[in-house]
C-alpha cells in the first residue's frame, strides 16, 4: 500500500496528464466563448425589447440553463477520461486489492440498512464506486445522492437533497445484536450540556447515549437501543480514532453500526471530480482529491477494524 | 379555579419528577445487574482456563490456586464492595495467567487456550463497556437527586448518592486481541 505523498507523486507521473490538461484548456476556451456569446445575446435582447422584471428573469434563467447544458456536454467526455485514465490507475496503484468502477454505486439496500437517513427518497443516484480489502476487511464506498420530491403551490416539482456525499460500508470486527447511530452534533457547540435535553427527544426511537469522552460528545450525538452496547461498539480507543478521522476529513460524518457492519456517511464529499476552472497540475487540487480518497480508503486502518484473527 | 389549576400543575410536576427519579434508579440497577451477569460469565471460564494451563504452568501453581479459591468466594459473597474487590483481584490474576501463556509455546499453540483467551478478551471488553454505562447512569442519578427541586423529593424517598466505578488506565485502553497472539 502506498503513502499519501507517493500517491500524489504517482498522480503527477500519469502519462495522460499532459493531454488531459490540454483538453481542459481547450474546454475552458470554449466555455469562455459561450459566456461571451450569452452575455452579448443578453445585452442585445435587453436593448431591443421592452424589459420588465419577469422578462429579465426569464431571459436570465434561460441563459443559465443553456450554459449549464453546454457545460455538461462539453466537459462530460473530459471528466470520463479523467476517471478512466487517471483515477483508475491511482486506485490500482494504491493497492492491488482495490477495484474502481466510475459508474457504480453502493446498493440502495445497504444505504437503507444503515438506518442513518430516515427521510424517504424518490431518487437514488451515485458514482465513483470503489471496493477492496484492507487488513483482511472487505469494504466498499461510492458517492451517493438521495433526493425527495416536493410540489409547491403552483404545482412545480422541486428536488430536495436527503444526503449527498460519500457512503462507506465495511465489515465490523465486533459481533453484536442491536444498533448504534452516531450523528454530527451541531447543537452542543452552542447550547453546551443543555443540548442533551433536546437530543433525548429526537432519538429515532432509540435511547440517547451520553458518551464519556467530552471531546467526542462535543462533536457527535449517539443513539442506541442498548446503553452497554453503545459503549461496547464505541470503545474509548475507537472514539479517539473517529476524532482523528474527523480532523483529517474536515466534513460532517455519520456512523451506523448494525448487523456486524459499519456504515459511514461523509456529507458534502465528492470523490474524483476533474477540475475545469483549476489546472490539473494544481497541487492544492491534487492533495485535496487524493487526500479525500486516501483517508476514506484507509478508514479500516485508521479505526483499527482488522478482521478478527480467529474467524 | 386558579388555585385548582395551580395544584394540578404542582401535582403533575411532582409525578414527572418522581417517575424520572425512579427511572434513573432503575437504569442504575439494570446496568449493575448486567455487570454482575458478565462477571459471572467470566468466573465460569476460570475452571476451564485453570484446567487447560495447569499441566504446563508448574511455576504459577499459586496463582492458579488463588484464582480458583477467589472464584468460589465470589459466588458466596453478597456484599457489593467486597465482591467488587474480589473481582478486581480475579482480573489481575487472570491478566497474570494470560501473560504467562506467552512463555509456553505449547500453550500458545493450544486451540482451547487460544479460544479461551479470545472469549476472555471479549468479556473484558463487555465488562468495560458495562462499567462505562454504569458510571454514566450513576452520574445522571446523582445529578438528579442533588439538583433543586428533585433533591427534596429524593430525600423523602430515601435516595442516596451512589459511587461510580474507578476505571483503571489499562481498562481504558482498547483490548487488542491481535496483540495477544503476536510472536
Amino acid at each position: 500500500m502506498k503513502k499519501l505523498t507517493e500517491l500524489i507523486e504517482e498522480y503527477y507521473r500519469n502519462p495522460s496528464m499532459e493531454s488531459l490538461e490540454k483538453e481542459r484548456q481547450n474546454l475552458l476556451f470554449y466555455l469562455k466563448i459561450t459566456v461571451f456569446i450569452l452575455i452579448a445575446v443578453f445585452l442585445l435582447l435587453t436593448a431591443s425589447i421592452q424589459m420588465n422584471e419577469n422578462v429579465f428573469f426569464l431571459i436570465f434563467s434561460v441563459e443559465i440553463s443553456i450554459f449549464g447544458l453546454i457545460y455538461s456536454l462539453l466537459t462530460s467526455g473530459y471528466r470520463k477520461k479523467f476517471k478512466n485514465k487517471v483515477v483508475n490507475s491511482l486506485v490500482s496503484v494504491f493497492s492491488g486489492d482495490f477495484e474502481y468502477i466510475p459508474t457504480g454505486k453502493i446498493s440502495p439496500v445497504k444505504y437503507d440498512l444503515s438506518g442513518l437517513f430516515l427521510q424517504h427518497y424518490d431518487r437514488y443516484g451515485g458514482e465513483d464506486y470503489v471496493r477492496g480489502v484492507m487488513d483482511g476487511v472487505k469494504f466498499e464506498f461510492s458517492d451517493i445522492h438521495t433526493e425527495y420530491r416536493t410540489t409547491d403551490s403552483k404545482g412545480k416539482t422541486h428536488w430536495q437533497t436527503v444526503f449527498k456525499g460519500t457512503f462507506f460500508v465495511s465489515e465490523f470486527n465486533k459481533k453484536f445484536k442491536g444498533r448504534v447511530l452516531v450523528y454530527p452534533d451541531y447543537s452542543e457547540k452552542f447550547l453546551g450540556s443543555l443540548a442533551n435535553s433536546f437530543q433525548k427527544f429526537y432519538s429515532h426511537n432509540l435511547e440517547f447515549v451520553k458518551m464519556d469522552s467530552p471531546e467526542f460528545e462535543k462533536e457527535f450525538v449517539v443513539y442506541s437501543n442498548d446503553q452497554i452496547l453503545a459503549r461496547y461498539v464505541l470503545s474509548t480507543a475507537l472514539m479517539e480514532k473517529i476524532m482523528k478521522f474527523k480532523k483529517a476529513i474536515k466534513k460532517p460524518i455519520y456512523f451506523s453500526f448494525k448487523n456486524n457492519m459499519m456504515f459511514v456517511a461523509i456529507s458534502g464529499n465528492n470523490n474524483f471530480e476533474a477540475p475545469v476552472f483549476r489546472s490539473l497540475n494544481d497541487y492544492g487540487f491534487a492533495e485535496e482529491m487524493i487526500g479525500g480518497f486516501y483517508y476514506i480508503s484507509t478508514l479500516i486502518k485508521t479505526l483499527s477494524i482488522e478482521r478478527n484473527i480467529w474467524n | 379555579m386558579g388555585v385548582w389549576i395551580g395544584i394540578g400543575v404542582f401535582v403533575l410536576i411532582l409525578i414527572i419528577m418522581y417517575n424520572s427519579l425512579i427511572s434513573k434508579k432503575n437504569q442504575v440497577e439494570n446496568i449493575f445487574a448486567s455487570i454482575d451477569t458478565l462477571l459471572k460469565k467470566r468466573r465460569n471460564l476460570i475452571p476451564n482456563l485453570v484446567e487447560s494451563v495447569k499441566a504446563y504452568m508448574k511455576h504459577e501453581k499459586n496463582v492458579l490456586e488463588d484464582i480458583t479459591s477467589l472464584r468460589s468466594k465470589a459466588d458466596t459473597i453478597s456484599d457489593e464492595t467486597e465482591k467488587m474487590d474480589i473481582e478486581n483481584k480475579i482480573s489481575s490474576l487472570m491478566g497474570k495467567i494470560l501473560i504467562n501463556v506467552e512463555n509456553y509455546p505449547e500453550l500458545k499453540a493450544n486451540e482451547n487456550v487460544m479460544h479461551l483467551q479470545m472469549t476472555l478478551a471479549e468479556i473484558e471488553e463487555q465488562i468495560s463497556a458495562a462499567r462505562r454505562a454504569y458510571n454514566q447512569a450513576v452520574t445522571d442519578y446523582n445529578n438528579a437527586i442533588e439538583m433543586i427541586p428533585a433533591n427534596m423529593l429524593a430525600k423523602m424517598m430515601g435516595y442516596k448518592r451512589k459511587n461510580v466505578f474507578e476505571i483503571t488506565k489499562s481498562e481504558r485502553e482498547n483490548i487488542n486481541v491481535g496483540n495477544l497472539f503476536k510472536q
